[in-house]
């Protein structure tokens, strides 16, 4: 079992009346309210908490990319991780799990399978490379892709890196977006053939039948808790077998809050009204924003059902802004939080229900201070996370990793004589 | 009103495109803006004094879209429209173009500029000045009520009530609210994030004669633009409406018809 320590880089300063007078965490929120020393010092306790996640051991530190917002700052996932690959270098066995680079939007997409073979030549081959497509939030409406021009853009990017990184002779690439006579990346990645490649995602069908295929870990990026994940992920799991493939937990990484304290009660006071502060403000984007027209692709648009009121799919936010509860949240999964034996016995179920061999761990909840995500991450790390490390190892070896993180089951194939 | 004849015709070889076709006399080419095609009375109007042809945008309607058809920019575009008026063996034609259709009527007039002798722009996209204060449709259509409050003067009218409406059977609901998210998204291809694909720069090719109508209240594309326009087609003309917002067709509906008739007959 794996766990990858996350941070979103959300803004905590954002006013108390944030959502009664603004619409919009997104896009067009109003740039008086950034306050560049409260950003400067967030963006350094950010790389602190990542700093210690790295020290207690964590298989992977990840980061991902949004753009135009106070809901994550974090613009390039991969300049965070050249401020922290030195130190995790020095580690034994801790990755980087890029769960972010958008690479629709890179022109040409080169770009980055040149900066991951960078940071894999600079860690000595511990990156996870994961390509989301982005929310249109990010991608039609502040980096101005047309809309249904986004998934041809992604999946042509995702050939050319993917070709960049395994041929050996200097190639011509004809794409529709991209046009290159040469392509022949220097340095090349560390790992042989390329870094893992994950597709982060929230839910087509399309997605997961690319990851099973070509042998990708899919990551499910839902906040909705594993009690609504479940039916997704067990239809996850039926399609695999549909297509013959097995049943290895490893090909799943699923994202959770986790918030610990000393105690259950102590968890919900330190937490609570940074919840609410997730919720209400960092996630506030509205329906003109939430998803442009050819976003989705109309198959899915008639398989998820649209808004019968507007144009607009029924977009993934709409719930964002109702009474939050904390007690409930935590009842529906979409918050992992108490002492360390509630969080481990909580995480246990949904390791094990959900079937999954990788948690993208989130601690930094909307405006929580840094006092009390730093001991989220401690008591983590020291009380929860080893008594789980060992979920899966005995049944399954590791595959989506870099080989630094392979289980004794990965050595005894590798040590199998070859004919 | 009879119903208009649904012509199909094969696109580069085996790809299906389609025409609301009706009338008599010379040609009309109709080019439909980014809400889809609907024949309304102006239509049928134009339609009693000449052969109005309508096509579908490609992708809507069950036609081949740009996926299929593999076009990729305004170019690929025009020379479908030319290649569909070949099919339909028509050599010239006028043309009239609404919004996005607008933008395709002035690509088309522009590009071969033997092919159209006249041509109507109405509510047209396809010009950007920073200068005006112009709305994002894509984010307009999140709120449908906004959107109709800026496609009609009064949304309770006949005619945009008429124009508005969706089917009462929630399957047929569905399909038409998924046809009108197809339509926004081949369109938004051309219009996204700025409406502006080079057409200022060819705007001074056209030589078919011009009639520029406009509603006052155009709240999509705000009136100045007909003057954007008017600056770049020499000769050209400009109508606003009063009391029309961004369909003048429809809620001046004799007025807009005369004046198009006016200057299709010149």
């Amino acid at each position: 079992m794996k766990f990858i320590f996350a941070n979103i880089f959300p803004y905590r300063d954002l006013p108390e009346d944030f959502a009664q007078k603004y619409e919009s965490s997104w896009v067009d929120i109003p740039s008086h309210l950034y306050d560049r020393k409260k950003g400067h010092q967030a963006y350094n306790d950010y790389l602190d908490q990542y700093e210690l996640a790295i020290r207690l051991g964590f298989d992977a530190v990840g980061f991902n990319e949004h753009h135009g917002n106070a809901y994550g700052m974090d613009n390039s996932p991969n300049l965070m991780s050249a401020a922290i690959a030195r130190k995790v270098r020095e580690t034994e066995k801790t990755c980087i799990a890029l769960l972010g680079p958008s690479i629709a939007l890179y022109n040409p997409p080169l770009r980055v399978a040149e900066e991951i073979a960078m940071l894999d030549t600079l860690t000595g081959g511990r990156m996870i490379a994961g390509f989301p497509a982005g929310t249109s939030m990010d991608t039609n409406y502040v980096y101005g892709l047309p809309p249904a021009e986004l998934r041809p853009r992604f999946w042509e990017a995702l050939d050319l890196i993917r070709q960049a990184w395994t041929r050996k002779e200097t190639f011509s690439f004809n794409g529709r977006f991209t046009q290159l006579r040469y392509v022949n990346i220097w340095p090349r990645p560390y790992q042989d053939p390329h870094p893992p490649i994950w597709l982060p995602g929230s839910g087509s069908l399309e997605t997961w039948d690319y990851c099973i295929r070509n042998n990708f870990t899919y990551a499910y990026l839902s906040y909705a808790g594993y009690k609504n994940a479940q039916k997704f992920m067990d239809g996850y799991w039926e399609y695999r077998d549909k297509l013959g493939k097995d049943q290895n937990p490893y090909w799943v990484g699923y994202n959770q809050f986790i918030l610990v304290s000393e105690t259950d009660e102590r968890a919900e006071r330190d937490f609570e009204q940074h919840v609410r502060y997730f919720y209400n403000k960092l996630f506030r984007i509205p329906a003109k924003y939430a998803e442009a027209p050819g976003y989705r692709t109309p198959k899915s648009l008639l398989k998820g059902g649209v808004n019968q009121f507007a144009l607009h799919g029924q977009h993934r936010y709409s719930g964002a802004q109702r009474e939050i509860r904390f007690k409930e949240m935590v009842e529906s999964g979409a918050l992992i939080a108490g002492s360390p034996a509630t969080v481990r016995d909580m995480l246990k179920e949904v390791i094990q229900r959900l079937r999954v061999g990788t948690i993208v761990s989130h601690f930094q909840i909307g405006s929580a201070p840094q006092e009390i995500v730093l001991k989220s991450i401690e008591l983590f790390a020291r009380e929860v996370m080893p008594h789980l490390q060992g979920i899966w190892d005995d049944e399954w070896p590791v595959v989506g990793w870099p080989k630094v993180a392979y289980n004794r089951l990965n050595q005894q194939q590798e040590v199998q004589p070859v004919r | 009103m009879s119903s208009p004849e649904l012509v199909t015709l094969s696109i580069q070889g085996e790809h299906v495109a389609k025409a609301l076709v009706k009338g008599e006399g010379s040609p009309v080419l109709f080019l439909h803006g980014a809400g889809g095609l609907h024949w309304d009375g102006y239509l049928e109007e134009i339609a009693k004094q000449r052969k109005v042809i309508a096509p579908y945008f490609p992708g809507t309607a069950e036609t081949a879209g740009a996926n299929e058809l593999d076009l990729r920019g305004v170019w690929d575009l025009v020379l479908y429209y030319y290649d569909l008026l070949d099919q339909l063996g028509v050599r010239r034609a006028d043309v009239i173009g609404h919004s996005f259709g607008g933008m395709l009527a002035a690509e088309l007039a522009a590009t071969d500029n033997n092919r159209f002798d006249h041509l109507v722009l109405i509510g047209a996209a396809g010009l950007w000045n920073p200068d005006i204060d112009t709305p994002d449709l894509g984010t307009i259509i999140a709120d449908p009520n906004d959107l109709h409050a800026r496609m009609f003067v009064d949304t309770s009218s006949p005619v945009a009530q008429q124009a508005i409406a969706l089917p009462e059977d929630e399957e047929e609901r569905l399909r038409a609210i998924v046809e009108q998210v197809i339509m926004m998204a081949e369109a938004s291809k051309y219009l996204w994030p700025i409406p502006d694909k080079g057409l200022r720069r060819r705007l001074h090719r056209i030589r078919a004669k011009t009639l520029i109508m406009w509603g006052e209240k155009d709240g999509l594309i705000p009136v100045q633009y007909a003057y954007e326009f008017q600056k770049g087609i020499q000769g050209s003309r400009v109508v606003v409406f009063e009391n029309a917002a961004h369909f003048p067709q429809l809620e001046r509906l004799s007025d807009a018809v005369n004046a198009t008739l006016e200057l299709l007959n010149s």
